[in-house]
């Protein structure tokens, strides 16, 4: 199964939850050789690895397609720089020049130029490192370079490769962005389960609700999980139950676990309360799956 | 010569736009036939995208020989008025189109 870790507003626990949740399907849901796969989709500031050790057993640049201009082909017919929606292509004087942070990868320039002026050519975005953590838990993280805008490309190629390696794993965690633009459609769009991680502030409860409507108008199946919880009022759950929505799990708010997280510590180790929660939402994962 | 200003609106008294890409437009004085000429940037200044490449495209159609902004062009802009060799001035601040033309001459 694969199951996104999502949320509306940043900062609500989706790595907490990402990292542990993994870490306890790898130690207490797998044998004979099974594995879970935990991948950092969150391409823009990915930061599971912080909690996680392991060995890098595969390495890889990751690429898109932008134009590149030939001058000797062009015959400044301007068709281009036209026809791009992201304006992506300037016309100045006598030449093209090409913006590929604005670049879509969309090939519309490239198949409308009539003198094959503009090929699409390799441009580097990111890489993609996979972890092996331990016999039964392997990590991918997804890192965009420095100053590229766009984070959907990288998330699409790093769920291929997740993709041709899925049949080794018996639950894949994707460790999303926040919000609920490109990115996040991205991330999720071919899930089995997305969890959608909250806190109970009013913030929590505003941003929940955008990502409900994301995730309703995808048609994708989805549980709630509030992360520090004992904070606030309850709106969450009133929310929850007048709308049907099933929350999976309550992580209860705590100093403790606020200090092991900044330490880059795996919580469900130190704090039991933890684990018998990231128990519960396991247990309620299984079930969900198994009734689907 | 051409002196291209980025302005909130047409003629000598119009405010400098403090913004490239989304002036509301520019007007273009030409000091040999002594005529402020108004171009509107209605079409690029509300675009999500590139607005500053936009504007910077049909600002140098103009062939100008300077451009005046208020606050600062925009890395994208910049780098594209840069090409034909277009003397840059930024920062003008909040002054009207003949300051600006005033303080220019002076210079």
């Amino acid at each position: 199964m694969q199951v996104a870790i999502a949320s509306g507003k940043g900062g609500t626990g989706k790595t907490t939850l990402s990292v542990n949740l993994s870490y306890y399907l790898a130690r207490e849901f797998t044998r004979d050789g099974q594995k879970v796969l935990l991948a950092d989709l969150d391409v823009e500031e990915p930061n599971s690895g912080i909690f996680l050790n392991g060995d890098v057993t595969h390495k890889e640049i990751k690429y898109r397609l932008v134009p590149k201009w030939d001058e000797s082909l062009c015959t400044l017919c301007k068709r281009c720089a036209n026809i791009c929606q992201y304006n992506a292509l300037a016309f100045i004087g006598i030449s093209v020049v090409i913006f590929p942070e604005l670049c879509h990868s969309c090939y519309l320039c490239s198949d409308f130029c009539p003198e094959n002026a503009l090929p699409m050519v390799r441009h580097r975005m990111g890489e993609l490192i996979k972890y092996k953590i331990n016999d039964s838990f392997d990590f991918v993280e997804s890192r965009l370079d420095i100053g590229v805008e766009q984070a959907t490309p990288l998330i699409k190629e790093s769920k291929k490769f997740i993709e041709k390696s899925k049949n080794q794993y018996k639950t894949i965690i994707l460790d999303s962005p926040p919000g609920t633009s490109c990115p996040v459609i991205e991330a999720v769009k071919d899930v089995d389960l997305v969890i959608l991680v909250t806190e109970p502030t009013p913030f929590g409860l505003y941003d929940l609700k955008l990502a409900v409507d994301t995730m309703r108008e995808l048609n994708k199946k989805f549980a709630v999980v509030i992360n520090k919880y004992g904070i606030g009022n309850n709106d969450i759950d009133n929310y929850c139950k007048d709308n049907d929505i099933q929350i999976i799990g309550k992580i209860p708010h705590m100093q403790t676990a606020a200090s092991l997280y900044s330490g880059g510590k795996i919580l469900i180790d130190k704090i039991p309360e933890i684990q018998k929660e990231i128990s519960t939402i396991a247990n309620n994962l299984q079930n969900i799956i198994i009734k689907s | 010569m051409k002196i291209v200003f980025t302005a909130t609106e047409k003629g000598w008294d119009a405010k400098i736009s403090k913004r490239f890409g989304r002036a509301e437009g520019f007007s273009e004085y030409d000091t040999e036939n002594k005529e402020l000429t108004w171009y509107s940037n209605q079409e690029n200044k509300d675009s999500e995208h590139g607005v500053g490449i936009q504007a910077a495209q049909l600002v140098v159609s103009l062939n100008p020989d300077v451009v005046i902004t208020g606050g600062n062009f925009g890395p994208k802009a910049q780098q594209l008025l840069s090409l034909p060799n277009i003397k840059l001035i930024d920062e003008a601040g909040e002054i009207t189109v003949r300051e600006a033309f005033q303080k220019f001459k002076k210079v």
